[in-house]
């Protein structure tokens, strides 16, 4: 098949082609820039490709150069295919892939933000994660971290506020302290409402600007970036294993995923052998994370429509949860538990009992949650029928994860592209087809019924014996690059890893599922009213650690 | 079977009640009872910026109950007593940060919560993070930790209920509401 990818791509485009290869069971083309987009719009347009997921764009700054690297993904084929260019360093510029995925669209102003690379023919090219003053681009290799501790700080924080100044409309006068308008005109206008960053149903700090008339949403524009920590430039000034602790606050709900994600990159790009016993506790914990994840979500979204008590509940059978990892990692949120081939350390004696006791629990009080929540005359009111997107739409936009099941894909990573054991156990892909808020609300606890079947399957599989793995006191991974992409409980949650041999990564990319899943939220809101936006940003479950980096 | 008498449990407020014929009296200053009335009812800010936010929610959840010391979160800084700055303050959210912060009425207290919060954290090297929200406003609590237990949450909060009724007995007002009396 993949012959068959290249040869049609040479077919048209001979002269395009610099170089050709394959890794990780992907074609591999380097191209020149100028083609990019003829070469993206006839891998999406023909029917026999239809490269339809533009899975992740990276943007690499090799000092001599600017390389772009285009992973995308055909949903229908299952197939993959790698695309490079490289760039004038001095006046990095390409054309936006935007007209062909919509989904392309943040990628490329990410990389615009942190590496300077301008996309012509962008709808909107401007800064996203850093303020719109910001100068130079953190992700370039001689950029200077600022020493100074009131850098980006104003002198005078009364200066900061803008004075708000209401204006007169031109047909409108003050007569006697009233204003007073023209005679047989009712004024009508746009208003624009600020939600966030300080909100309590953004679910951190999220900003959204709405455009309203009256109480219907006509345009919605996310600003993200309250949170961007910069952590890919951090890890390429950390050791490989000293950055494992802060892949743990990208997304703070799963710091499992983020582990696993992280280290199976390093792994794939230093060829590394997990032992089976770790196989096995990885699956455990990853599972019990995603539910523990969508506890938070199914709390919070009761919570967001004002329903308290399912919150109580949820958080409740998290905490449990929150006590297996605490017993296994001594962490409630932070785990830092694996390592290059392995985990930190091997599971108590009594994690297996307790671990099903706490699954007996779960299963019995699901039953209640339905009861209270899922089937709830009012919550589903609210939930069905509101901010639909379609599955071609959800595709585009790449989507991943639940809400992309939620619109009838079944696309998850662990069966699509299995990594780690998953291909041993038994359990199905929670779809819905609707692509509605309940159906990407009733996926989400449909997965936590299949995550207690997987944890139970690997509790009997587990097997029995010493958990061993050696690291070296300097770790060092090859040259190379890797690119591994696991389905965390957000989503298709990818890590590409550049290494020049030293002990420290020389790139790292965040594939962020939250991130790009928010660029659809203005096509999904529009034409519902305020009240719908909390829903429909609630049933999307973003966590900003993710979004914003 | 006969009645048993019942000893009456000692509490703290029985050394202020003072008998008299025909019922008691509680004697203490205006001071006092406000500080006593301020400390029961502490309510904070519902205003989570990364992971310690999730903490923070933990900590209202079921197990650890914020609502036994009378703290119930408020969605708008007008209502609140008490920020808790639960998370990373990146550059760009520090001029909101200080906002909320200026639009609480006084007397209010603010808990950095958090390594981040204090210093900077894991990301004290970061281009885009704060090193501590100290630069942008006032901290009454430092509380450490990556991210810290409800536990530690639940200590700092009553750390600040003793700074109320310290403040309240010692007739001081705190040094930022002197500072503002003084513009």
């Amino acid at each position: 098949m993949s012959e068959m990818i290249e040869s049609a791509v040479r077919q048209h485009f001979a002269e395009d082609i610099i170089e050709s290869g394959a890794a990780d069971g992907a074609v591999e083309l380097k191209i020149k820039p100028e083609s990019v987009l003829p070469i993206c719009q006839f891998l999406k347009e023909t029917p026999a490709l239809h490269f339809d997921y533009p899975a992740s764009i990276t943007g690499v700054d090799r000092q001599d150069r600017i390389e772009l690297i285009y992973h995308l993904t055909s949903m229908a084929k299952g197939e993959k295919i790698v695309l490079r260019t490289d760039l004038n360093r001095d006046d990095p510029s390409v054309d936006s892939v935007t007209p062909v995925w919509r989904g392309a669209n943040w990628q490329e102003r990410e990389i615009y933000d942190l590496l300077g690379v301008r996309f012509k023919n962008h709808p909107e090219l401007r800064r996203i994660l850093l303020p719109d003053d910001w100068e130079g681009y953190p992700l370039r290799k001689d950029y200077v971290i600022p020493e100074d501790d009131r850098h980006g700080l104003p002198e005078d924080w009364s200066a900061e506020w803008e004075t708000c100044k209401p204006e007169m409309p031109p047909e409108c006068r003050i007569t006697d302290g009233r204003v007073v308008c023209a005679p047989g005109k009712l004024r009508t206008e746009e208003i624009q409402l600020n939600m966030g960053p300080q909100h309590p149903s953004t679910h951190g700090v999220l900003r959204v600007e709405l455009v309203l008339d009256g109480e219907v949403v006509i345009d919605a524009k996310p600003d993200v970036g309250y949170l961007h920590r910069g952590m890919e430039k951090l890890a390429e000034m950390r050791s490989y294993i000293q950055f494992i602790p802060i892949t743990d606050r990208f997304d703070y709900l799963a710091s499992m995923m983020n582990n696993a994600a992280y280290v199976g990159a390093i792994e794939k790009l230093a060829g590394i052998e997990v032992s089976e016993k770790a196989e096995y506790i990885r699956v455990i914990v990853m599972e019990l994370q995603r539910i523990a994840s969508h506890l938070v979500y199914f709390g919070t979204m009761g919570l967001d429509l004002g329903a308290t008590t399912p919150f109580l509940y949820a958080f409740r059978e998290r905490e449990l949860i929150l006590d297996l990892f605490e017993m296994t990692c001594g962490a409630r949120l932070t785990y830092n538990y694996f390592r290059p081939g392995g985990v930190s350390r091997d599971l108590t004696a009594c994690f297996d009992s307790k671990c099903r006791a706490y699954i007996k629990q779960q299963r019995a009080m699901l039953r209640e949650y339905n009861d209270l929540l899922t089937d709830n005359e009012i919550f589903i009111i609210r939930m069905r029928d509101v901010g639909v997107i379609s599955a071609e739409d959800a595709t585009e936009y790449g989507l991943s994860g639940p809400n992309i099941r939620g619109s009838g894909v079944a696309y998850d990573v662990r069966r699509s592209d299995p990594y780690s054991i998953y291909d041993r156990f038994e359990f199905n892909v929670a779809t819905q087809p609707a692509g509605d808020s309940l159906s990407r609300f009733l996926v989400r606890v449909q997965e936590i019924s299949e995550s207690l079947k997987i944890i139970e399957q690997a509790l009997d599989g587990i097997p029995e014996g010493e958990l061993k793995y050696k690291l070296p006191a300097v770790f060092k991974a090859p040259a190379g690059e890797a690119y591994h992409h696991i389905e965390s409980a957000r989503g298709d949650l990818g890590v590409y890893l550049v290494s020049d041999g030293t002990p420290k990564p020389y790139r790292m990319k965040w594939r962020a599922p939250s991130f790009i899943t928010l660029q659809a939220l203005a096509q999904m809101v529009r034409g519902w009213k305020v009240a719908d936006v909390v829903a429909i940003l609630g049933s999307l479950d973003v966590v900003l650690g993710e979004v914003d980096r | 079977m006969g009645i048993r008498k019942v000893e009456a449990i000692k509490r703290p407020i029985d050394a202020f009640i003072e008998p008299i014929p025909g019922g008691s009296l509680v004697l203490t200053t205006v001071e006092q009872a406000l500080a006593w009335a301020r400390q029961s009812s502490l309510w904070y800010m519902l205003f989570g910026l990364a992971c310690c936010g999730i903490e923070l929610m933990a900590t209202g959840a079921a197990r650890y109950d914020f609502d036994r010391f009378g703290m119930i979160f408020r969605a708008s800084p007008r209502q609140s007593d008490l920020m808790i700055v639960a998370g990373t303050v990146t550059k760009k959210m520090a001029p909101r940060v200080r906002r909320l912060w200026e639009q609480m009425a006084e007397p209010r207290y603010v808990i950095a919560m958090g390594s981040c919060a204090n210093a900077g954290g894991p990301f004290h090297d970061s281009y885009s993070v704060v090193r501590g929200v100290d630069l942008v406003i006032p901290v009454d609590i430092y509380l450490a930790g990556c991210p810290p237990r409800p536990e530690a949450l639940i200590d700092a909060c009553l750390a600040i209920h003793k700074r109320m009724k310290a403040e309240a007995s010692a007739k001081v007002r705190k040094p930022e509401a002197e500072e503002v009396a003084q513009q």
